[in-house]
């Protein structure tokens, strides 16, 4: 919209101090974590990195790490081979119980965590597999899926299909369609689908807390070290989340473009 | 087309492809209904262990466990209010800035959403706790004598929930903004509407669907939430979540959970279905197809 702005003054400087408000927490944990003491003051007494030493070699933050990381990766292959699949079926098909698929994969999004936690909980526990990597991966996949088909089955509605009908009318066998020329065309979208996946999956918590049995993750032992130690190792750790954070918010730039985020 | 699909599936009638392709993501969503109705089954084991609605009983009795979902639904409503007083005007100051600040804003909020929960409800506790960097400010200017005890209350999480929660609500009233036609604000000010009347005649309506979008989002991650009554309750605020997860998991007594998660479940689904038929009525009286994502 050009010339004034037509929001009210009053509005505008509520919007611009509530950025603030949510701005300012992150900017003082990054403060905090080059702190050389060991209580959480604020201003600082002096500049060190020794928080940041100390997260490797807190095992409880490594192992978290890797075992979050594998359950992200995991969880992330099997949903986008789900979600990528079933995105192909609701766009280019159209079939009896399109419209039933298309709800049941939105379905997660509604269950509560919790409910979908526990309710994992007293099915694998009760089954042969018990509990593990196998409820956690599932659980996860679930948690991811319906975002990768709404971001997969974006790209798919956005993309030219006559390029792919092109492709198979030269000589091209679907499949060899699909792999040389739909699926590079909605890279960026599978990228995108990809790293939010990897996102949601790492930073779960409520969900996960039900099927946790000995392996932490990463936001499990986050939780745990709040309430046991309090020092700035947690601020210094957060702060590289952030970067983390940071570093994947570009990504999503780069590829899928941020504006469509919402 | 429909013939040179065939090719590679030659034994598979091309109908069935759609189907073979939902084969993997219906056998995951199968994996959760399964779940779900042995979550249902373990609610209605009663205390003898023979069938039975004792658990249901058990919950809606206790004025205890009553008051958890009470508490959690109250809560979770001040929050959903507080996203919309908040979440709001950031939507509105986003959509109607520089475009390269528009964007630095989006981004920003997305990178709150890729920041570890915990870690920002931990960053809050820095911010706002009795020992935290107001109280100090306040402490040191002389404001005050004691700390202002603002965390480990009611207070406390409803502010962790709309820090938590607030950036769904951003994202889904500006997703909404970016769609309305800037000429009804201008053609309305031409006509001599004032800020303020565009604001609540225009813009505020023709947002309704992102501000009823997000409702939902905030309701369903606040009465779910676990972390920040853990954190910022301090023992004090005990939501639906914690109830769950201390029954199941310390005390072993699944069929007491899972009644509670049932009820949770269905709240959920009433909270969806309601806020949806509110949606589409508000949308046929004042004219506005909701936006459907």
């Amino acid at each position: 919209m050009r010339g004034r702005n037509p929001i009210p003054a009053a509005i505008r400087a509520v919007g611009l101090g509530a950025i603030v408000a949510l701005a300012l927490p992150l900017v003082f944990i990054t403060v905090i974590s080059f702190n050389t003491t060991t209580s959480l003051v604020f201003p600082p007494s002096g500049f060190s990195l020794r928080w940041y030493v100390n997260i490797f070699s807190t095992d409880q933050f490594l192992d978290g790490f890797y075992y979050s990381g594998y359950l992200a990766l995991a969880s992330t292959i099997v949903g986008l081979v789900a979600g990528t699949a079933v995105a192909f079926a609701i766009v280019r098909y159209r079939f009896i119980g399109r419209n039933v698929v298309n709800v049941l994969v939105m379905a997660p999004l509604i269950v509560p965590e919790v409910v979908m936690g526990l309710a994992l909980l007293v099915w694998f526990s009760s089954s042969t597999m018990g509990l593990g990597n196998v409820a956690l991966i599932t659980l996860h996949a679930l948690l991811v899926l319906p975002y990768i088909v709404r971001i997969v089955v974006a790209s798919l509605q956005r993309m030219d299909k006559n390029l792919e009908d092109a492709a198979t009318l030269l000589g091209a066998s679907p499949v060899r369609a699909v792999m040389w020329v739909t699926l590079p065309m909605i890279s960026n979208g599978l990228a995108a689908a990809t790293v939010f996946a990897l996102v949601i999956s790492f930073q779960d918590f409520t969900a996960t807390i039900f099927l946790i049995t000995q392996r932490q993750t990463l936001p499990v032992a986050i939780f745990g070290y709040i309430r046991t130690d309090n020092d700035p190792t947690i601020a210094a750790l957060s702060t590289l989340l952030i970067g983390i954070a940071g570093l994947t918010v570009w990504l999503i730039d780069r590829t899928l473009g941020v504006e469509r985020v919402r | 087309m429909t013939a040179s699909l065939t090719v590679p599936f030659t034994r598979v009638s091309p109908r069935l492809i759609p189907y073979l392709l939902s084969i993997p993501a219906l056998g995951l969503l199968s994996i959760l209904a399964i779940a779900l109705a042995s979550l249902f089954a373990a609610s209605f084991r009663g205390d003898s262990g023979a069938l039975g609605v004792d658990q249901y009983r058990n919950i809606i009795g206790d004025p205890t466990y009553r008051g958890y979902f009470l508490k959690s639904i109250k809560i979770a409503a001040y929050a959903c209010v507080g996203s919309i007083i908040f979440g709001c005007p950031i939507a509105y100051y986003m959509e109607f800035t520089s475009r390269s600040r528009r964007r630095l804003i989006l981004m920003f909020i997305v990178l709150l959403l890729f920041s570890d929960y915990v870690m920002r409800v931990y960053s809050l506790i820095l911010m706002i706790g009795n020992n935290g960097i107001i109280n100090r400010a306040l402490l040191w200017l002389g404001l005050v004598h004691e700390p202002v005890h603002i965390i480990y209350s009611e207070l406390g999480v409803v502010i962790g929930l709309i820090l938590g929660n607030g950036p769904f609500m951003i994202l889904s009233v500006s997703s909404i903004l970016g769609r309305i036609d800037p000429h009804l604000g201008q053609a309305a000010s031409l006509l001599g509407a004032g800020k303020w009347a565009v604001f609540f005649r225009i813009l505020l309506p023709l947002s309704a669907p992102g501000i009823v979008g997000g409702s939902i989002i905030v309701l369903l991650l606040s009465l779910n939430a676990y972390l920040t009554p853990e954190l910022l309750g301090g023992g004090f605020v005990r939501m639906i979540a914690s109830f769950v997860y201390d029954e199941a998991i310390s005390s072993w007594n699944l069929p007491l959970a899972s009644a509670a998660a049932a009820i949770l479940l269905v709240i959920a689904c009433i909270i969806v279905v309601t806020i949806n038929g509110f949606a589409d009525w508000l949308g046929r009286r004042i004219g506005i197809i909701p936006v459907k994502r």
